[in-house]
C-alpha cells in the first residue's frame, strides 16, 4: 500500500462512505427518549465510534435530525421549521413510538401530532417506548447503509439534460418531491 | 395545634354561618365545601394568621360534573311477620321522583399550614355554563399558573387575575379540553389531528 497509493473509484460511493460516517446529529431531545439519545451518546453505548457522536446545537451545521419524544401540535410548527433550516443532505430518524405514529395518546390525546411524518419526511423509524439504545443504534446503522446507497449528486443529475428524458419513479406519498 | 372542628368553628363564626356548606372530616386531608358568595373571605379568613395561618397553596383545580339524573333508590320490600309479633304498619306509598342533578365545575383548592401542620381541602361548586370566580393570586402567587391551567382546561374565568391566558394549548386552540363533553377539532393550522389512516382500526368504522 506504500507504493500503489492510488485507487480507483466512483466519487459516489466515496462520498457516501464519507457521508455515512461522519453524521452530525441534531441536539433535537423532546421527552424521555431524549434520556435514551443521551445514553447512546455516553460512553456505555459509544456513538462516537460510528462518527456520530458530535451533536450539533445548531440546525444550520447538523444533517440527522433524531426526533426523540412527543411532538404536541404546539410544538409540530418549529419542529417544521427547524427541519427546514437544516442544509441538503439531511436525515430524519423517527425515535420512540411517540414519533412514529402518536404513542401512548394515539387514541385520546387531543394534543399530540400523531407520528412527526405529519409534517416531516422520515428515512428511519425507530420503534420502542423509549427504545434502548441498542435499538437507536441499529435504526443509524440502518441509516448508514441507506446513505451509501442513496443517489448523492441529485443536483448534478436534474442538470443533466438527457437524463430528463428518462423514466423518473415517483417519491414515497410521505415524502416532500423537493423542486426537480 | 388546631383542629378541623375549631376550624371550621371559626369559620363560620367569622366568616359568616353560611360559608361552609358541607364539611367531610372522614376523607385526607379533610374537605370543606364553601359557598360561592363568601369563597373570598373564607381565602383571606384562612390566610390570616388567626384562621389558621394556611400559607402555601400546595395545587389548585377544577373537577367537571355533567348534569345528571339520579334515579331514586328501590324501595325495600317489608319484611313477613314473624310470629307473636304484630304486623309492621302498612307504609304509605311514596313516589321518589327521578332528581335531576344540575352540573357543576368544582374548583378544589389544597392548603397546607405550616405553622400549624395542617392540610386542607377548600371546594367551591360553580356553575357548569358561566364558570366564575375570584382568583387567590393576592394571597397566594403560586396560584398563577394553576389558574392558567384551569382556564385552559375547563374555562374558569378567575377575576383579578394579572394574566389569564392559556398556558397549555396553543393561542388559536378551540374548546376547552378537559371537559366531560369536549370534542377534539379536526384540525389545527392545517395539521390534521386525528388522521383516519393512524386510527384505532377496531374503532375506525364507528367514527
Amino acid at each position: 500500500m506504500q507504493d500503489n497509493n492510488i485507487i480507483m473509484t466512483r466519487l459516489e460511493d466515496v462520498v457516501g462512505w464519507a457521508r455515512s460516517n461522519s453524521i452530525f446529529p441534531n441536539l433535537f431531545g423532546l421527552a424521555c427518549c431524549a434520556i435514551e439519545m443521551m445514553a447512546t451518546g455516553a460512553p456505555r453505548f459509544d456513538l462516537e465510534r460510528f462518527g456520530a457522536g458530535a451533536f450539533r446545537a445548531s440546525p444550520r451545521q447538523s444533517d440527522l435530525m433524531i426526533v426523540a419524544g412527543t411532538v404536541t401540535l404546539k410544538m409540530a410548527p418549529r419542529v417544521k421549521t427547524l427541519y427546514d433550516q437544516m442544509a441538503d443532505p439531511k436525515w430524519v430518524i423517527s425515535m420512540g413510538s411517540c414519533a412514529n405514529k402518536g404513542g401512548p395518546y394515539w387514541q385520546q390525546g387531543y394534543h399530540v401530532l400523531k407520528g412527526v411524518d405529519e409534517i416531516i419526511p422520515v428515512d428511519v423509524y425507530v420503534p420502542g417506548c423509549p427504545p434502548r439504545p441498542e435499538a437507536l443504534i441499529h435504526g443509524i446503522m440502518m441509516l448508514q447503509r441507506k446513505i451509501r446507497a442513496q443517489e448523492q449528486f441529485p443536483q448534478w443529475r436534474k442538470a443533466d439534460p438527457l437524463w430528463a428524458k428518462t423514466a423518473q419513479f415517483p417519491t414515497h406519498s410521505a415524502m416532500e418531491r423537493s423542486d426537480d | 395545634m388546631i383542629n378541623f372542628e375549631t376550624l371550621v368553628k371559626n369559620i363560620k363564626s367569622s366568616v359568616g354561618a353560611s360559608a361552609v356548606v358541607r364539611e367531610d372530616a372522614s376523607k385526607l386531608p379533610p374537605i370543606i365545601v364553601v359557598s360561592r358568595a363568601d369563597f373570598l373571605n373564607v381565602m383571606k379568613y384562612l390566610h390570616s394568621k388567626e384562621g389558621g395561618d394556611f400559607n402555601v397553596l400546595q395545587s389548585m383545580g377544577a373537577v367537571d360534573f355533567l348534569p345528571e339524573v339520579k334515579k331514586p333508590a328501590p324501595k325495600a320490600v317489608p319484611k313477613p311477620a314473624s310470629e307473636g309479633e304484630a304486623p309492621p304498619p302498612a307504609q304509605p306509598a311514596q313516589e321518589e321522583k327521578p332528581v335531576e342533578v344540575p352540573g357543576r365545575i368544582e374548583c378544589v383548592y389544597h392548603l397546607w399550614s405550616y405553622a400549624n401542620d395542617f392540610d386542607l381541602a377548600v371546594k367551591v361548586e360553580l356553575p357548569r355554563e358561566k364558570p366564575e370566580i375570584e382568583s387567590v393570586y393576592s394571597l397566594w402567587v403560586g396560584a398563577n399558573w394553576h389558574e392558567r391551567e384551569a382556564y385552559d382546561l375547563f374555562g374558569v374565568f378567575f377575576s383579578g387575575h394579572p394574566d389569564l391566558r392559556r398556558i397549555l394549548c396553543p393561542v388559536d386552540w378551540e374548546g376547552h379540553a378537559l371537559l366531560k363533553d369536549y370534542k377534539v377539532q379536526e384540525t389545527w393550522r392545517g395539521i390534521v389531528v386525528e388522521p383516519r389512516s393512524k386510527m384505532n382500526p377496531w374503532l375506525r368504522n364507528l367514527q
